[in-house]
C-alpha cells in the first residue's frame, strides 16, 4: 500500500486547506490511502450532483480521476453518458466504476502540480453546467467547452 | 442574484464560440456555489471565483 511521501503530505494539507476555504461542502477522505475527494454541487438548474476526485499516488505530478457518481447512471439525451466511452464529443473517458461517469477535465498531456483539487473540482461543475446544456438538445459537451 | 441555466448556456455557447462576453465574466460565487455572470469591470485580475476563458477551453 502507497502511503504519502513527505512532500504530498505538505501538499495535500495545502489543499485541504484550499478546500475548506474555498468549496466547504467538498471533504478529503482516507488521508494516508487511497485518498479521495467528494461533496455534493448543486448546479444553476437546482440540480444535485456528487462529485469524486480520486487522487493517485503519483499526485501532484499525476492527473487525478474525476467522477460524476449521482445521478447514477447519468442519464444522457439519447443513452447514459457512461455508453460514450471515451467520447471528445462528450469529453469523458471510459469509466472504470460501473455507474460513474468518468469525466475528463483536462487533456492528460496538458496536466501539471500546477493544477489543483480546487481547479479539478470547479472544471468538474463546468463540464456538469455543459452537461445540462447537452439535456437541452442534445448538442455534445464540446459545443460548450474546447 | 443567480444566473438562471439559460443565460449560463448562452455564455458557454458564445465563449466556445470565440464571440467574447459582451462585457460579462463568469465567477463561481462562494456563497451559493453557483456560477454567476458579472460585469467584467467588477472581476479584478487574478480572482480567485473567475472562471477564465481557458478554464472553458482546455478539455
Amino acid at each position: 500500500m502507497p502511503v504519502w511521501k513527505p512532500y504530498q503530505q505538505l501538499r495535500l494539507a495545502q489543499e485541504q486547506q484550499s478546500l475548506r476555504r474555498l468549496l466547504p461542502d467538498f471533504t478529503f477522505h482516507s488521508p494516508q490511502v487511497d485518498t479521495y475527494v467528494s461533496g455534493w454541487w448543486t448546479s444553476n438548474s437546482d440540480r444535485r450532483y456528487q462529485i469524486r476526485v480520486n487522487l493517485p499516488p503519483g499526485y501532484p505530478d499525476a492527473i487525478p480521476d474525476t467522477y460524476v457518481t449521482y445521478p447514477s447512471p447519468l442519464r444522457g439525451w439519447d443513452r447514459p453518458i457512461e455508453q460514450w466511452g471515451n467520447s471528445h464529443a462528450m469529453h469523458t473517458w471510459q469509466t472504470d466504476r460501473p455507474g460513474w461517469a468518468k469525466i475528463c477535465i483536462v487533456r492528460p498531456e496538458d496536466w501539471s502540480a500546477a493544477f489543483s483539487v480546487v481547479k479539478v473540482l470547479r472544471k468538474a461543475m463546468l463540464w456538469t453546467t455543459a452537461y445540462e446544456c447537452h439535456l437541452d438538445d442534445g448538442r455534445p459537451i464540446k459545443d460548450f467547452l474546447l | 442574484m443567480t444566473d438562471g441555466h439559460d443565460a449560463i448556456r448562452d455564455f458557454l455557447d458564445r465563449t466556445a464560440k470565440g464571440k467574447g462576453g459582451q462585457g460579462k465574466k463568469m465567477v463561481l460565487n462562494p456563497q451559493t456555489g453557483k456560477f454567476e455572470l458579472v460585469s467584467a469591470d467588477k472581476v479584478s485580475a487574478g480572482d480567485v471565483a473567475e472562471i477564465t476563458v481557458e478554464d472553458m477551453r482546455s478539455f
